[in-house]
């Protein structure tokens, strides 16, 4: 168990005296901050003073040029994973370090699940304090306290992007794993986040499209091409992220986004845009979390074995 | 003596091919042994399994009583071992590193500046503690290596390739330390090389390995006979006049081994230094004595014969 | 030296000639303007009258009242006349031909010419409600010839009305879910009382304006009342500026206020903000502190 910690701690020292962490953090905290200065320009438009939930639009209103919190940390926990992992076991390799570590009186996994561990502090560290200093820049310019519920729903968006961050941590950790050069596991991970973010939606709407042509489409025809460009992109987990996220931080409303079938059939007429209970909003996105959640343990889980059957020495 | 690793029938296959067959292998406590092949032997292998970082397909192995597979932790409490491409976290400082190979040893904090302090005392690095590795060269990185084994005040050490990529003057006082720590602490070394001229004058036993097979193994001196069916010189005799009676008379002598004969040059194996003896042979012939030669030509031979090809 | 001594001098000869020839040719033009003068008589009948279409005009205090006048001459020669006004203490009257902008003290006409005027009066003072009278009055002093025309301002009585802030500024600062108390001034700035006045506003979603006294009875001439607002943000509301339109309205006059509304963050929220991003900075720092290696 010392020797998890002390590969743990050591990690942890690595990151925070990294330049790469440096960047990485300054590069988070500069998009949120200019994210919830945007959101404070533009909080009182988007807020009737009745509506419950002010303090969780801090994250999601986004201005003309600059997207919202939610849009910059979607974006910024893939890549912050995939920094973090990418290297883990190969460049350990490399060096020659790793057969000396290893000759130590350790179990192997404490390699392993040390760098994970210390992955994991680092990647809440930085969403955490992010998050909190956001909150408390809001609290300070706005003047409303979030109510019980929006702490709760703050805490569990945290989590989530954690998971979320830990599943691309571990995915680029795989990598490092199976693959000798660091260079071509980073590559790897990126070109699996390009295609999730950027060509899974160009693929998800030219089979939509072809499977439901919209010209001259019906209203019904319109939601079929719908749904069927959404299950397509369910495929990815950052599609499950974004939806977990905005279901809990747009209490009213984002759930929408998920259920496209309900959004299309209802009479919006008769429909009231009423927020959410926390329960309801995570009733909805919990088959979502699980599956980041189990998507991040499965990536671990094969690290884990085939890190454990490999042989150690530096090739 | 008692034995610090013994290892039984020890095969390891990598997809199907045999980088260490049906080794046995027994290194005393307190010898320096070393464990010579050229490149792709099975030395690395064989080194691996020891410290339980790599699992034998079949055979077992003990180090002190432990199993290498079962109780690796054991075995790797007891055991140094620095890796062919030694490796150190070039932006810490060499204390830095020291350090986190004295945590993993589970050292109590409070002993371990005093541990690195002794330990780079050895190696002759004190005045470099504070430096990043990044700057070190390559012998520093090496003495640095042993620096690191003797953290945990190992009962051996084992060292693959110690003398690779150094110039001679460096290698050589690498090889200083170990005979010093050897003779001064007691430890164990088993040094593994492919080369054999570097390696050699400070072994006191060494193992030759070829393909995964231990060839021979003993003393240097002892080698050649074993490698070579005994006979440790080789006299070249050429002669002018009749060779039949000669040959006759060569072959009544005590402590030849084998004799072979081209026109009128003989080449006679022996255990022992047989000039004056056959001259004196010669001289009590017809027959001139033309030319003499002696070399002692064990190690040479086995060098030309194993290491040489490549 | 030389050079210049010479340059001035032929300076100074230049002007000498230049003032002597203008006063040989000035000389003959001021004795022949002297004989046409004396050459003048007539003793053709001249008459010159006014004519006003609508000599009574009806405004309210502070508007001008205009009048039209068409002027007719007759007589055989051109004639200037001086053109005055009199009107009651504290008024002026001004006289343009229509269409043009200068005001005019004295007129040339033609014979047979007719003109028209524009006559605007307007009282520079505070004046009652009632009549006024003011008179338009050409003439000639030469020939002795006169025209006066009669013209009547009515002012009737006006009302109007002035909504402020006691202080005078328009912005104040509140506390979002407290009543927050703000007087306003209705100025009764007519000239007749002012009745039945009701306040109404224009507040931000969810924002509560009430008054103490929404049904002023009535407020006379030149009087004033005090109402004090009580402004209440719901408890929810985002620290800033909004905009609180006022309105005061009763049958005669009406006059609204647009009050810019700052909600302050409430200071314990503000404190609890700056702790949390302290908190934030130091904790980070921190972390950086003990873990990062040196
Ligand atoms: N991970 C591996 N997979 C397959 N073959 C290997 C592996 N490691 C070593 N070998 C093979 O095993 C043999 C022995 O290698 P090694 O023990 O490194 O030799 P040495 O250390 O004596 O140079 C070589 O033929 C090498 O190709
Ligand atoms: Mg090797």
């Amino acid at each position: 168990m010392r020797s998890i910690l002390t590969v743990y701690r050591k990690e942890l020292t690595d990151y925070f005296s990294s330049k790469k962490f440096i960047i990485l953090l300054g590069l988070v905290y500069v998009a949120g901050l200019s994210s919830v200065y945007v959101s404070l320009q533009n909080i009182r438009d988007a807020t009737s003073g009745l509506d419950g939930f002010i303090f969780l639009k801090l994250f999601t209103i986004s201005g003309d040029i600059l997207p919202s919190f939610i849009t910059f940390i979607s974006l910024f926990i893939p890549i912050i994973g995939i920094i973090f992992g990418f290297d883990a076991i190969n460049s350990e390799r490399r060096s020659g370090n790793l057969s000396r570590v290893m000759s130590q009186p350790i179990f192997r996994d404490s390699i392993i699940n040390g760098k994970f561990l210390a992955g994991i502090t680092t990647l809440s560290i930085i969403i955490a304090s992010i998050v909190f200093l956001i909150s408390g820049i809001g609290l300070r310019s706005i003047g409303v306290p979030p109510s019980a519920e929006e702490i709760l729903r703050i805490f569990f968006f945290i989590f989530i992007c954690i998971f979320y961050g830990t599943f691309w941590m571990s995915l680029s950790m795989l990598f490092s794993i199976i693959m000798e050069k660091t260079a071509t596991s980073i590559l790897t991970s990126i070109a699996i986040w390009l295609f999730l973010v950027i060509f899974l939606p160009i693929i998800a709407n030219a089979i939509a499209n072809t499977v439901v042509p919209l010209e001259n489409a019906s209203a019904a025809d319109q939601v079929k091409n719908y749904v069927i460009e959404h299950n397509i992109l369910r495929s990815s987990p950052s599609t499950l992220f974004s939806e977990s996220i905005t279901t809990l931080l747009v209490p009213a409303g984002g759930h929408f986004l998920i259920n496209p079938q309900s959004f299309a059939s209802a009479d919006l007429s008769k429909m009231l845009l009423s927020p959410l209970s926390l329960g309801q909003s995570l009733i909805q996105v919990w088959p979502q979390i699980i599956v980041i959640i189990a998507l991040a343990i499965i990536c671990f889980a094969v690290s884990y074995v085939i890190f454990m059957r490999q042989e150690i020495r530096a090739t | 003596m008692e034995d610090i690793i013994i290892s039984k029938n020890l095969s390891k296959n990598y997809n199907g091919n045999k980088a260490v067959s049906n080794l046995d292998l027994s290194i005393k406590k307190g010898e320096i042994y070393g464990l010579l092949g050229p490149n792709g032997a099975g030395k690395s292998t064989i080194i691996l399994m020891i410290l339980g970082l790599t699992e034998p397909s079949s055979g077992t192995i003990n180090v002190a009583g432990f199993n290498s597979t079962r109780e690796a932790l054991k075995v790797k409490r007891i055991a140094g071992y620095l890796p062919e491409k030694i490796g150190f976290y070039e932006d810490m400082t060499a204390e830095q590193n020291l350090a986190y190979t004295a945590e993993l040893n589970n050292i109590k904090y409070s002993e371990i500046p005093k541990k690195i302090e002794k330990a780079l005392k050895i190696v002759g690095l004190v005045e470099n503690k504070k430096q990043i590795v990044k700057q070190f060269s390559k012998g520093m990185k090496q003495r640095l290596g042993i620096a690191d084994v003797l953290i945990k005040d190992p009962e051996l050490v084992i060292f693959d390739e110690p003398t690779e990529g150094l110039d001679v003057k460096v290698a050589n006082s690498i090889l200083d330390t170990i005979i010093k720590l050897n003779k001064e602490k007691g430890i164990t070394f088993m040094l593994s090389s492919h080369q054999l001229n570097l390696i050699q004058k400070i072994c006191h036993r060494v193992g030759i390995l070829s393909n995964g097979n231990l060839i021979g193994e003993g003393k240097i001196d002892e080698l050649g006979r074993k490698l070579f069916g005994g006979g440790r010189f080789i006299i070249e005799v050429e002669i002018s006049g009749d060779t039949k009676e000669i040959l006759n008379k060569f072959s009544n002598l005590k402590d030849v081994i084998d004799i072979g004969k081209e026109g009128n040059v003989f080449q006679i194996i022996c255990n022992k230094d047989l000039r004056s003896e056959i001259s004196k042979i010669i001289a009590n012939t017809e027959s001139i004595l033309t030319r003499m030669n002696i070399k002692d030509y064990a190690l040479e031979e086995i060098y030309l014969k194993y290491f040489k090809e490549e | 030296m030389k050079v210049k001594s010479k340059r001035i001098k032929s300076a100074v000869i230049a002007i000498l000639c230049v003032f002597a020839l203008s006063i040989i040719f000035a000389m003959p033009s001021a004795i022949l303007a002297q004989e046409e003068e004396a050459e003048t008589e007539t003793d053709v009948p001249e008459e010159i009258s006014f004519d006003i279409p609508y000599p009574e005009v009806k405004a309210k205090f502070g508007e001008s009242f205009n009048f039209k006048v068409d002027v007719s001459y007759k007589g055989d020669e051109p004639l200037t006349f001086d053109v005055n006004w009199e009107a009651p203490e504290g008024w002026y009257v001004r006289i343009k031909p229509s269409y043009q902008e200068t005001e005019i003290s004295a007129v040339k006409l033609d014979p047979g010419q007719e003109e028209s005027w524009e006559i605007s009066a307007a009282p520079q003072v505070k004046v009652e409600p009632g009549d006024y009278p003011i008179k338009i009055i050409a003439s000639n002093e030469d020939i002795g010839l006169e025209a006066t025309a009669e013209i009547t301002a009515v002012i009737t009585a006006s009302y109007d009305m002035d909504l402020a802030t006691k202080t005078g500024r328009l912005n104040t600062e509140v506390t979002s879910g407290k009543d927050n108390k703000y007087t306003l001034v209705v100025n009764n700035t007519g000239t007749d009382s002012i009745e039945n006045i009701s306040l109404s506003t224009q507040e931000p979603e969810g924002w509560l304006v009430n008054f103490d006294n929404d049904d002023i009875e009535t407020i006379e001439s030149g009087d004033k009342k005090e109402i004090v607002a009580t402004i209440k943000p719901p408890e929810k509301t985002v620290a800033g500026d909004y905009v609180l339109t006022l309105n005061a309205s009763s049958e005669n006059a009406q006059d609204s206020l647009e009050l810019r509304v700052t909600v302050l963050t409430p200071t314990i929220w503000g404190w609890v903000g700056i702790g949390i991003i302290v908190i934030v900075i130091v904790g980070v720092a921190i972390i950086f502190a003990r873990l990062g290696r040196r």
